[in-house]
């Protein structure tokens, strides 16, 4: 049986789609991911997180805020954590944060070497949107460097996810922006997931700025905390 | 037209040993080693009696289907005589050697060759040639080892044979005994129609067939050709991309034989031979078929590294040993570009990190925290479409819950750092389900809260009911929101 493939219709359509799907909202062609707060992403140039570059969190609980971002991409997404977490990742819990528990896939280094080869040829793919690096070890000069420039190959948004204690030891990085993420009270009212405090420490822009942000897990956005709502933290029980 | 015969025997342990048959309610050895055989055993026995003449005597079940396997592969070693190779019977080779022989300089070299070789692979084998299938085959089983029957006298060759060489079965081979027709030669002059009236139409035509009088009609195994390619280098080579280069060229020359037959490979291994004679080894595995040249190149290219040259390569090699058939590609209108790169970037992360470690997920049907999702290797996880159920959970579970102490209304510790509970929801009760037994949760239905402290952080906590009356009831930390 031979088959007649019509080339011609086929790459007609390709381009037909390729055109809509410029319209959908995808790290793919754009600059950045947003956060969807106006002040925040004003703040950022371009507005937002630049895609194509590596961005760093450190905290304790940043988890579910770089889910969040990484699922603001609307893309495949790979986590790399390390095997053998005590407190590994919980994909019920973590799917609220808006990231596509589908389109991820989870890697699980055992050392570091590996996690930093799974991140870095993972970023030089191109086969995800965001890539999430979990690092409980210094990442250094070097280190950061390699995935930023596998990072600016592919357009990757880069997210690396660092302990608290480690970010304190201030090593230099080539991270485009870094910041340090601390819980913050949630306001009383029922809805919000989650608050945090973000600080950024550096940008390319030089400013460092702090902002309250609140993760609205039923609207899948971020909103700043109400300047009212952040006054001295009430002891409140709701049982 | 020469052929030839061999009949096999795979020799096991030292010290006496048989392979036993159970047959009815009675067990029979089926074949013997050497030392066996010197203490008077013969297959056909009882194992009773055999036991008697050798009390020290190790016994061995039957395995006809890895005899197969064995015959099977000893078949395709015998290629390198020729390519014509049939099964005879559960037990026996028959190698048709026309023409092959004045490649090994004559049928006595070819013989003997085959003969000095098998001892070798631990096959003790009697062998015979001669003009017919048949003929060897009765040569091979009750003549002279390695004996080779004149050309054209075929029947001289049978004629003192006895009548078990035609292989017709035991009962029919009785009757002749009976008869007195003891050796093949006896048959001779009987006339054919008598010989497949009386004894069957099976013997006369084996006759016949051993005679050359019947044409032989052979099933001849096919070996598809394994997927290797090696290269040879007139001086040897050293540098990373020397090998690179190598390696290309044979994935390009396998791939192109994979894309032919509509195959992909799923293991492939790279080998190289060093000036010294070692060898050095880089093994990798895909995840689905895969017959791009760029996709396979790249698993093994990952580990050139790895490798030491040394003085020098001489040799290199690349196998598949593990092939599959391979879907036709479907044509997308969407550029197919992403996915392959997916595939091929899993299949690399998979021989990296292990298969195992790059992980998806599916939602379980269950209530149970721990089982209500499912990780498989995302290599061979089918795109999903998963609605996963919204329910207020951590975005990380601890594997094993942490015991909490000084559990109040307002604070808790954990690992010894008090907590001030700012606020707290819940309780929400979940209960073991009793058809699965998990250790974890022979406690009991179990209270699970929200808790938040005054810094913010959010913790998942339950309380156990206490394991006696009077006791106080246990909390633990299972995990952290955000």
């Amino acid at each position: 049986m031979t088959v007649t493939v019509r080339t011609d219709v086929i790459s007609g359509l390709k381009r037909e789609l390729g055109a809509v799907a410029a319209d959908a909202p995808s790290v793919q062609g754009h600059t950045a991911v947003t956060f969807g707060v106006p002040e925040m992403d004003h703040a950022l140039s371009p507005e937002g997180l630049a895609a194509g570059s590596l961005h760093e969190f450190s905290g304790a609980t940043a988890t579910g805020l770089v889910a969040a971002l990484a699922g603001r991409t609307g893309g495949a997404v790979l986590w790399c954590a390390r095997a053998f977490d005590p407190a590994p990742l919980y994909p019920p819990g973590l799917a609220r944060f808006g990231l596509d528990m589908n389109a991820l896939v989870l890697a699980r280094a055992r050392h570091r070497t590996d996690a930093l080869w799974v991140a870095e040829e993972a970023m030089k793919s191109g086969a995800f949107t965001a890539v999430i690096l979990e690092a409980d070890f210094v990442l250094s000069l070097t280190h950061s460097r390699r995935l930023q420039l596998s990072l600016e190959e592919s357009r990757t948004l880069g997210l690396v996810l660092s302990s608290p204690g480690i970010a304190a030891a201030g090593a230099a990085s080539a991270a485009r922006t870094r910041w340090r993420v601390t819980p913050h009270r949630t306001p009383a009212a029922p809805g919000p997931q989650a608050c945090w405090r973000l600080e950024l420490l550096r940008s390319r822009e030089g400013r460092t700025r702090t902002w309250e942000v609140v993760w609205h897990d039923t609207e899948d956005r971020f909103d700043l905390l109400a300047p009212s709502r952040h006054g001295p933290a009430r002891t409140h029980h709701a049982a | 037209m020469d052929r030839l015969a061999r009949t096999m025997r795979h020799d096991w342990r030292p010290g006496p040993c048989v392979i036993v048959v159970e047959t009815g309610n009675r067990v029979l050895v089926a074949g013997v080693n050497d030392d066996a055989a010197e203490a008077g055993i013969a297959p056909g026995m009882t194992l009773a009696d055999a036991r008697t003449l050798e009390p020290a005597l190790t016994t061995h079940p039957s395995d006809p289907r890895a005899d197969a396997k064995f015959l099977s592969r000893l078949a395709r070693w015998c290629t390198r005589f020729t390519p014509l190779i049939a099964l005879d019977g559960p037990d026996s080779l028959i190698l048709n050697v026309t023409g092959c022989a004045r490649l090994f300089r004559g049928e006595d070299n070819l013989m003997h060759e085959i003969a000095e070789r098998l001892p070798g692979l631990g096959v003790h084998a009697r062998i015979a040639l001669a003009d017919t299938g048949g003929t060897a085959s009765a040569l091979a089983r009750c003549g002279e080892n390695g004996a080779i029957a004149t050309p054209g006298r075929t029947r001289d060759a049978l004629r003192d044979l006895p009548v078990e060489g035609l292989r017709l079965g035991g009962d029919v081979c009785a009757t002749l005994k009976r008869l007195g027709l003891d050796r093949i030669g006896d048959l001779f002059p009987l006339p054919s129609s008598a010989i497949a009236k009386r004894f069957g139409r099976t013997s006369y035509e084996r006759l016949a067939r051993a005679l050359g009088a019947a044409p032989e009609a052979f099933d001849y195994l096919t070996f598809s050709p394994p997927y290797v390619a090696r290269m040879g280098f007139p001086e040897p080579i050293g540098t990373t991309e020397d090998v690179a280069a190598a390696l290309d060229m044979l994935t390009a020359r396998l791939c192109t034989r994979l894309a032919r037959e509509g195959r992909g490979c799923r293991r492939l291994t790279f080998s190289i031979e060093r000036v010294d004679g070692t060898t050095q080894t880089i093994v990798a595995g895909t995840s689905a078929p895969v017959a791009e040249p760029a996709h396979l190149t790249r698993l093994i290219a990952e580990h050139l590294d790895e490798l030491d040259a040394g003085f020098g390569i001489e040799r290199t090699e690349l196998t598949m040993p593990v092939t599959e058939p391979r879907a036709p590609a479907t044509l997308t209108l969407t550029d197919g570009a992403v996915s392959t790169g997916l595939a091929a970037l899993l299949d690399r992360l998979g021989n990296r990190i292990g298969f195992d470690h790059v992980l998806s997920f599916a939602p379980a049907d269950s209530h149970i925290p721990e089982r209500a999702v499912m990780a498989e290797a995302a290599a061979h996880a089918a795109p999903s479409h998963h609605v996963w159920p919204d329910a207020h959970r951590p975005a990380r579970l601890l594997t094993h819950p942490e015991p909490l102490s000084g559990m109040s209304e307002t604070e808790f510790l954990w690992k010894g750092v008090p907590h001030t509970i700012a606020r707290r929801e819940g309780p929400e009760r979940i209960t073991a389900e009793w058809w699965w037994d998990d250790p974890a949760w022979r406690s009991g239905p179990r209270d699970y809260w929200c808790v938040e402290d005054v810094d913010g952080r959010r913790f998942w906590i339950y309380r156990t009911r206490p394991q006696a009356p009077g006791l106080p009831a246990r909390w633990f930390l299972h995990g952290f929101f955000a």
